[in-house]
């Protein structure tokens, strides 16, 4: 990290909000990116992305200059992210079936059974959704994800194993045997 | 079914993530940054307000405040 870069990010720190603003620029892209990798629904994201912020101004007092500022963004943004997951009331998009079946369609597997693939997905808890989001269908690296989480690599690959265990029972009880 | 298959399917099942949409997002920071400020502004006004109160009523807490200060 060159002294530039610290010097914005010591000035982050402090509460220069000319400072957090070039951070923010910087940064949405990414931030707003990855938080759409989870939830998966680009107006939700936005909000995410804002509050994901938000948060980091109201912490900035504890943010240590000499880290990654996108790392500790990312790991906002995946808390933030698995808090929206978990809200009942949420309204349900992305797993919608106009945006499944892109370019890998299988023709042999009725729209019946990816709704119900989409349905126990959907049903795992928001945690193990996430990280099997990002590990299974994103293809992000384990090291990546445990960054994210403030989690072991270990811990990742129990995380992603348990919601396959889980998925795969889901789609026992539905009856999915594709 | 293999882990390879369930992976396929699921792949299929959930698509590509959708692309984020490409809008400046800093002025809704910026307007929930002053939200933030307005409401705090407003709680301090009302600890002020009941604080004065209270030494309205008991000007004797003054004392022991500035006692405890």
């Amino acid at each position: 990290m060159d002294s530039t870069e610290q010097e914005l990010l010591t000035r982050f720190a402090r509460g220069d909000l000319d400072a957090f603003e070039s951070l923010f620029r910087r940064m949405q892209g990414e931030v707003q990116g990855w938080i759409v990798r989870i939830v998966r629904d680009p107006a939700a994201a936005e909000d995410l992305t804002v509050e994901s912020f938000w948060r980091a101004w109201r912490a900035r007092a504890r943010f240590d200059p000499r880290r990654s500022f996108a790392a500790w963004m990312r790991t906002i943004a995946t808390r933030v992210a698995i808090e929206h997951l978990k809200r009942p009331w949420r309204r349900e998009t992305p797993l919608d079936a106009d945006r499944a079946g892109s370019p890998a369609t299988d023709p042999a597997v009725s729209a019946e059974t990816l709704a119900a693939i989409r349905g126990a997905f959907d049903g795992l808890p928001a945690a193990l959704r996430t990280v099997a989001t990002l590990a299974l269908i994103e293809e992000r690296p384990y090291a990546e994800i445990a960054g994210a989480l403030e989690i072991s690599t270990g811990a990742v690959k129990t995380r992603v194993f348990r919601a396959v265990r889980l998925l795969r029972e889901a789609l026992a009880r539905r009856g999915v045997t594709p | 079914m293999t882990d390879d298959r369930l992976l396929h399917l699921l792949k299929q099942a959930l698509g590509p993530a959708p692309p984020a949409r490409a809008r400046d997002l800093w002025p809704a920071m910026l307007g929930r940054l002053s939200a933030t400020d307005r409401r705090a502004g407003w709680i301090d006004w009302l600890a002020a307000a009941g604080a004065a109160s209270g030494l309205a009523f008991a000007p004797g807490l003054l004392r022991e405040l500035a006692y405890i200060l």
